[in-house]
């Protein structure tokens, strides 16, 4: 009878340093350069998503601010690091959706941001083309799940069951939205085909 | 000869992609051979993806600015998290000194024995979860609409997590627990879990009761507060290592979100 007491089982062993699996150091706090280091590659490609739904600089920002904030504060939620971009974009598309919905919170924004935004974040327009541009706007007039699908598989590569896992909807509904989104896309550029060469 | 598979609008796509198997490709590229107006239509889709990569060019090389670094977002969040702890001080400072009433007002009173049970199964299932790393919930909080009707189901009482953003906790999900002993044990409670990013954690516990008592109650084990009180057929317990401010406030949340619940059905 006493034995029995005295078998540790599996999963109550610890690791060399003492520490229980779960409680190991490493888990409990990552470093700023730990999260930086994963984090940061992403926002480019995060910012350009942004971008082409909102069409507007400060606010694709403030929608990329909102999703590296949540992604901060829920970092032992990721999941493995190949899945990483796909999480962060799942939240950039949550947070664009909701701000859709309640248009009226994208004012609420904290002031204690240093950066001067609307001199400082609309002067790289002046790089876009007037193409460019006008083919954002083009693209603008497809409905909101046509653009998102488009720009995750033709803009980000990103694998069919990535897309259906970003916009919370069956990889079979993946594939027929792309197909109509393609289809209307490719309409609204020939039909239209006259007006782009006249901006060039 | 054997039969061979149709080829379908989603093998179209997946080759526009280039994400078909090098069989399937093959007999893909023959199809379009033989109908070049598929083929032309292939053509304009795979260019679209180019030509809005190519829009979209200068936003992608952009430099970031400096308000989307990660430590800029964590200083900016441990900066916002003082001033709300402040803030939230500041209220109750007023709310003890303005003598108001209010909910405060029938706080630390009544009959203190009937909570003891949910404030100690509060703070144990706080003790053993909280410390949590990688499993601090069962369900969480991203699978939200499963997460609201998965535990008002146990309940059977309406569940909705309250918010608690404002005081920088988020949600991250919620488990069901084995109620404590009491008279109303045919019903589980449940455990829901916040958490400020950087450890700090704060639970609130529900726990279906028959009767409402609206007493608050107010117990401190170690550095663990708890806050209990009943609401809604419930006994609702937030416990936290945090200070008194906090969780006061934490618990206002709650019973504001609860009571929000109950006005839109």
């Amino acid at each position: 009878m006493p034995q029995v007491w005295r078998v540790t089982p599996a999963w109550r062993r610890v690791d060399q340093a003492g520490w229980p699996a779960t409680r190991h150091p490493s888990a409990v706090a990552p470093t700023i350069s730990d999260i930086a280091a994963l984090l940061e590659p992403q926002i480019p490609a995060l910012r350009r998503y942004a971008f082409a739904l909102a069409r507007d600089h400060a606010a694709a920002d403030d929608l990329v601010q909102d999703c590296l904030e949540r992604a901060v504060n829920r970092w032992y939620l990721r999941g493995p690091d190949a899945q990483l971009r796909a999480w962060l974009f799942t939240i950039l598309h949550n947070l664009f959706i909701s701000a859709q919905r309640t248009r009226r919170r994208r004012a609420l924004h904290d002031a204690l941001d240093q950066v001067p935004n609307a001199a400082a974040s609309t002067a790289p327009t002046q790089e876009c083309s007037l193409a460019s541009r006008d083919m954002l706007e083009r693209f603008g007039a497809l409905s909101v799940d046509h653009q998102e699908v488009l720009l995750l598989v033709g803009v980000e590569g990103m694998a069919y069951a990535s897309v259906a896992r970003v916009l919370g909807i069956p990889v079979g509904t993946v594939m027929s939205r792309l197909s109509r989104a393609r289809e209307q896309f490719r309409r609204l550029l020939e039909g239209e085909r006259p007006v782009l060469r006249r901006v060039k | 000869m054997i039969a061979s598979i149709p080829i379908g609008d989603d093998d179209l796509h997946a080759y526009v992609d280039r994400r078909l198997l090098p069989g399937r490709m093959a007999e893909v590229e023959a199809y379009l051979g033989s109908h070049p107006d598929q083929a032309e239509r292939l053509g304009s889709y795979a260019g679209q993806g180019a030509i809005l990569a190519a829009a979209l060019r200068t936003k992608l090389e952009e430099p970031i600015p400096c308000r989307l670094r990660v430590a800029v977002i964590l200083a900016r969040q441990r900066q916002r998290r003082a001033g709300q702890a402040a803030r939230a001080a500041a209220v109750l400072l007023v709310a003890f000194t303005s003598g108001a009433a209010g909910w405060l007002g029938h706080a630390w009173t009544g009959d203190r024995s009937g909570f003891q049970a949910a404030a100690q199964s509060a703070f144990a299932a706080y003790q053993t979860f909280s410390v949590e790393v990688r499993h601090p919930v069962e369900v969480r909080a991203e699978d939200g609409a499963h997460l609201q009707q998965w535990l008002s189901n146990r309940l059977q009482r309406p569940l909705t997590p309250p918010n608690l953003a404002s005081l920088g906790y988020q949600l991250i999900g919620g488990r069901v627990l084995p109620a404590a002993s009491g008279p109303a044990v045919a019903t589980p409670a449940a455990q829901l879990m916040y958490d400020t990013g950087n450890g700090g954690r704060l639970t609130v516990y529900a726990q279906p009761l028959g009767v409402d008592a609206e007493e608050f109650h107010y117990v401190k084990q170690g550095d663990v507060r708890t806050v209990v009180w009943a609401e809604r057929r419930m006994v609702i317990a937030v416990t936290g290592r945090v200070p008194q401010a906090t969780l006061v406030e934490a618990a206002r949340l709650v019973s504001n979100g609860l009571e929000r619940r109950q006005a839109i059905p």
